[in-house]
């Protein structure tokens, strides 16, 4: 009886200790939360969020050293569960424009805290352009924009795992030749690797 | 006839939009290997690699005028994408395009008193030719993406790259009658055109 009573009082104290540990991390943790799907129709920022479309390769350019099977799984795992909370993968611009606004550093901070927790993965920054203008300069911007996403995770010490790489405007996701597709096709997405 | 492969040294980043100096020697081209994009020429027999600008901005799509003295380039330095001009001799740079927000990818007529550029009509991007000294700006086509104009080697047409009914097709326009015609293609993408030199 009297052991029954301890383990009673020992749950209860452990639980009371768990939900203490769990206000006091979210207290400090410098992690922002999760936008609201209503946060993110925010059309006024130089550059716009919108639903993902990356994913995660498999050592398709992990250079040397090589990953097992259980190590893809658990990677493509943690990244898939990054996707599931609402973590953008792709972010939209402006034309013409590689700067990042407010709301999309954020996404860009979800990512740094998510690399930090995941050493084994390493992250390449895929920046595109719309069609209008030239290809050569289109090349350029793209890069631009890649570099303006890396510059942010530089600040959490992880330029070492990045690679940064520009299509232009070689890779469009819409086809169409008007403000909607071009929108869609000024981005960068995260492709972990 | 046997051809000899040489391959250019490898940087970080972008290296694009190569282009030949007129004697053959050397190219100019775009690195961003120091972070942002400047031109670079670099010269095959003594493998030197010599920076031509240096700015914060892309400066990229350089070209040489036909006795070498002069680059073209374009760079958004002003917060807009425009034509500048580079003096090899003096290193001054003059920006060249002053008319509308755009103005991109310009090539030297063979004679070197103007440019065949990319230039932004409202939402259209069109073919125009620029005289140097006066900066006159003349519009040539009626499309809506054209692209990589080049000239004929009398300087008399410009052929250049364009978009019609979803399929990249070859066009020329005659400077002084800014007759157009479209040159065959079959599906698919045709763009970036040269035109070669009179052969003797």
């Amino acid at each position: 009886m009297l052991k029954n009573i301890l383990l009673i009082i020992s749950v209860v104290l452990l639980s009371s200790c768990s939900s203490t540990v769990e206000q006091l991390y979210q207290k400090v943790d410098p992690r922002p939360s999760v936008p609201t799907d209503q946060e993110n129709l925010s059309t006024t920022q130089e550059s716009v969020i919108a639903p993902d479309s990356s994913s995660f390769r498999p050592q398709e350019f992990a250079g040397s050293h090589s990953r097992s099977v259980d190590q893809n799984n658990s990677a493509r795992i943690a990244v898939a569960k990054l996707k599931n909370s609402n973590t953008k993968f792709v972010l939209y611009f402006s034309y013409d424009g590689s700067e990042i606004d407010e709301l999309a550093t954020q996404e860009v901070i979800k990512h740094a805290n998510f690399m930090r927790d995941n050493p084994m993965l390493n992250l390449r920054l895929e920046g595109h352009a719309d069609e209008r203008g030239t290809r050569e300069y289109n090349l350029a911007l793209g890069e631009n924009r890649a570099l303006a996403v890396k510059e942010i995770l530089g600040l959490y010490d992880l330029s070492s795992r990045i690679e940064v790489i520009s299509f232009g405007e070689e890779k469009p996701i819409a086809q169409l030749h008007d403000e909607s597709a071009w929108q869609q096709n000024r981005r960068v997405e995260f492709i972990y690797q | 006839m046997r051809r000899k492969t040489q391959k250019l040294p490898y940087f970080d980043g972008i290296a694009s939009s190569p282009a030949w100096h007129p004697n053959g020697e050397s190219i100019v081209l775009t690195l961003s290997k120091e972070g942002n994009k400047d031109i670079y020429s670099y010269h095959l027999k003594e493998k030197k690699l010599t920076r031509l600008t240096s700015d914060r901005g892309i400066d990229t799509e350089a070209s040489f005028s036909n006795d070498g003295e002069r680059i073209v380039f374009t760079s958004n330095r002003s917060g807009q994408v425009q034509v500048y001009i580079k003096h090899l001799k003096t290193g001054k740079i003059t920006r060249a395009t002053f008319a509308g927000s755009y103005n991109a990818k310009a090539v030297f007529s063979p004679d070197g008193k103007s440019l065949a550029l990319v230039h932004r009509v409202d939402k259209d991007y069109r073919i125009a030719l620029l005289d140097i000294a006066t900066k006159d700006l003349m519009v040539m086509t009626q499309n809506k993406l054209d692209e990589s104009p080049f000239f004929s080697p009398n300087g008399s047409m410009i052929i250049f790259a364009t978009n019609k009914d979803d399929s990249g097709v070859l066009s020329v326009v005659s400077i002084l009658g800014l007759q157009t015609f479209e040159l065959a293609s079959k599906a698919g993408e045709v763009r970036e055109p040269n035109w070669s030199h009179y052969s003797k």
